[in-house]
């Protein structure tokens, strides 16, 4: 694998789970907050509300001036207030002010502006580490304007500020840290056996092609394992005929490749400046040199039409009667040095598929056709549409016939294979033709038929393809 | 004929050479297409074989610019690949056919013999198919007739060839056509300006007559089962 190779990949499995449960859960501790907040407001106003109606009592206390209106009030506690003061476990405190502010009676860090209404105030304080809720008010006593303030820092839920961070806040954010780590390791365990079928898809050398081991993977992984395995086999199927394609195919071009060296070099062989050749020798020198080149082509659209079936290109709509006529043109030559009549008997018809494997199919046979077949015989093209029966779909048909010497039955199938001859045929051929034709068949996921030709004399190669209508 | 071949693999350049020569041509060969594009400056050429693969400048370009400096000459492009791509780029780029190598030299010969036809018929009025001529400004046909005198020399003479208005237009499309085989249907479409109801048949009437007026010459009309007639030299390679 090529590590410099950077693929985008969706997120982890792991990072998904864990984002995906972290959500919730952040989102109940938010919740759980907030119904905590709303609990500490509603007592707070409770409390509120007990220390407002303290106010007027307070107010009451104040019985006159003292000596002068900077001094302490006359101030007689009413039972109320001095029940506040001592209940509460001391976390209580009072205050009388002045108009300005000055502090006259009560604890001195109660000292504050007045309010600029006659609307009581509330507000939260914080003296010696506790906190309290405190009301002051502007109110009308007997010792005229003053600003009462009453603290309670008794309630614990006063504590609210403290309280929601310690009590509220903390709590849900250890839970939250908590599932963090537990999410995390349980995804971990959970995933371990997806790693390790990573590691092991990973670590494999390309060549190794075994398959993994299913039996130890999990329920959901299993299938993953077996299409890997399924895949590994048809890889493996196919490296394996690619290998032995290259064998066969460097064996075959070494067969003719020696045939020529030997030649050359006996001819280069004596010492002179000049060397005298006759004419049949360079002509079997010259049919030597095309039996190689075809080969090169011959396995060039052969390596070619195997690429084709992997590799998904549209089909297009391919004239296959033009084609009839533009092979026929090219082998009018050959058939005229055999006396051969090359025919056509066609008719319009258009089928989908790649138009240059069609004419490479065409070309083969044709040239096996025009090869095999004795002098002043007879080769026909054939294409048109056909109907099998009449609820099957029109198809399209591709056919070479001769009345050639034929192929016996039980040679039939063994003749496509890649190299093979026919036992007992004359001439030089590369046993790749019909090979190539198969493979251009299986491209267009059709078949070829190989049958006798008319009245059980020659050969009849037919290829059924998709009609197009237009 | 004067040929131009630029192609920078020496062996296959002597090959073609030689072979090129062999049948009669002044073949002027370079091995890059900007020694090409020099020589062209000073000289004529009749047809140019031009290898894709060359150095530098590839043979695609090469086409490109004889054709942008306004070159006409027939252009047969060689190539290694036969990826459809190339045969097609090749063609846009103004080239007139295209060969894939390695390539059968008599197949290389037919194709430059082709070439050079129709850039002559394109330029000239008279059809040629080995003795016959068509002259069609004229409207005249005649076949070349060597003689051996005596004396053992050679004689070249023109003998008129009488042909009839149909045979006449049936001879031309077989000879535009040549050495491609013609196809009927098409001679058939070619005919009906004479005649509104012609029919399979009478084209054949035609081809007989033709038939029997060329044959004596070395020329053959020989029909293609199911497709039409092809003009055939009778003898020749």
């Amino acid at each position: 694998m090529n590590q410099d190779q950077q693929v985008t990949v969706g997120p982890g499995l792991q990072r998904r789970l864990l984002l995906l449960l972290l959500g919730p859960l952040l989102l109940l501790a938010a919740l759980n907050t907030w119904f905590d907040f709303q609990l500490a407001d509603t007592a707070a106003i409770q409390q509120d509300r007990q220390l407002l109606t303290l106010v007027p009592q307070l107010a009451d206390s104040v019985l006159g001036h003292g000596s002068t209106p900077q001094d302490p009030p006359n101030f007689q506690m009413v039972p109320q207030v001095a029940g506040f003061l001592s209940g509460q476990a001391g976390r209580t405190a009072l205050a009388v002010l002045s108009p300005e502010g000055k502090l006259l009676l009560g604890a001195p860090w109660l000292q504050d502006y007045p309010p600029n209404t006659y609307e009581p105030e509330f507000s939260s304080q914080e003296f010696q580490g506790v906190v309290y809720r405190i009301v002051s008010q502007r109110v009308i006593t007997a010792a005229g304007e003053l600003t009462v303030r009453l603290a309670d820092g008794s309630d614990g839920r006063f504590q609210w500020n403290r309280r929601v961070l310690l009590k509220v806040v903390l709590p849900n954010l250890v839970l939250a840290f908590g599932a963090v780590f537990a999410v995390n390791w349980a995804v971990r365990r959970a995933l371990r056996p997806l790693v390790a079928l990573k590691e092991a898809v990973e670590g494999r050398s390309p060549r190794d092609l075994t398959p993994l081991d299913a039996a130890g993977s999990p329920e959901e992984v299993h299938p993953l394992v077996l299409s890997l395995n399924r895949l590994f086999a048809l890889v493996n199927a196919q490296v394996e005929s690619q290998r032995r394609f290259v064998a066969d195919a460097a064996h075959q071009l070494r067969t003719p490749l020696a045939g020529l060296q030997a030649q050359v070099e006996a001819w280069a062989m004596p010492e002179g400046q000049s060397i005298t050749l006759d004419a049949a020798q360079l002509r079997k020198l010259r049919d030597a040199t095309r039996r190689t080149s075809q080969l090169a082509h011959q396995l060039l659209a052969l390596s070619r039409a195997d690429a084709r079936s992997t590799v998904s290109e549209p089909r297009q709509p391919v004239d296959i009667k033009a084609l009839c006529e533009e092979v026929l043109e090219d082998f009018l030559d050959a058939a005229a040095a055999k006396q051969i009549d090359l025919g056509l008997e066609v008719s319009e018809v258009k089928v989908s598929g790649y138009a240059w494997l069609l004419r490479e199919l065409l070309v083969n046979l044709v040239d096996n056709a025009v090869r095999y077949t004795q002098v002043g015989g007879r080769v026909t093209l054939r294409c048109g549409q056909s109907q099998r029966s009449a609820n099957e779909a029109v198809s399209g048909f591709l056919e070479v016939e001769d009345d050639g010497p034929g192929v016996p039955p039980q040679e039939r199938v063994r003749m496509r294979e890649r190299f093979y001859r026919v036992p007992g045929t004359p001439g030089e051929g590369n046993g790749l033709g019909l090979a190539i034709a198969d493979e251009i068949a299986l491209v267009h996921g059709s078949q070829l038929q190989i049958k006798a030709g008319a009245q059980g004399r020659g050969l009849r190669c037919t290829l059924r393809l998709e009609a197009v209508r237009e | 004929m004067r040929l131009l071949l630029v192609e920078d693999d020496v062996l296959v350049a002597s090959g073609i050479k030689l072979g090129l020569s062999n049948a009669g041509y002044a073949v002027d060969w370079v091995g890059s297409a900007e020694r090409a594009l020099e020589v062209t400056q000073s000289d004529a050429f009749d047809v140019a074989v031009i290898d894709i693969g060359l150095p530098s400048m590839n043979g695609l370009e090469l086409t490109q610019a004889l054709r942008d400096l306004g070159h006409t000459m027939p252009v047969l492009i060689l190539t290694a690949r036969d990826a459809l791509q190339d045969r097609v780029q090749g063609l846009d780029k103004g080239a007139d056919d295209y060969m894939i190598k390695p390539f059968e030299l008599p197949e290389l010969l037919a194709r430059l013999r082709a070439l050079l036809r129709r850039s002559q018929a394109a330029t000239s009025a008279v059809l040629r198919f080995g003795p016959l001529e068509l002259d069609t400004a004229l409207r005249q046909a005649s076949i070349q007739l060597q003689t051996l005198g005596s004396d053992g020399a050679t004689t070249v003479s023109k003998q008129p060839l009488e042909l009839g208005p149909r045979e006449w237009t049936v001879m031309e499309y077989l000879m535009l056509q040549a050495p491609k085989p013609a196809n009927k249907d098409k001679l058939l479409q070619a005919l009906t300006g004479w005649d509104k109801e012609i029919t399979p048949n009478a084209v054949e009437v035609y081809i007989s007559r033709l038939r029997a007026k060329l044959e004596p010459h070395g020329i053959a009309l020989r029909s293609i089962r199911g497709f039409g007639y092809r003009l055939e030299r009778v003898g020749a390679a």
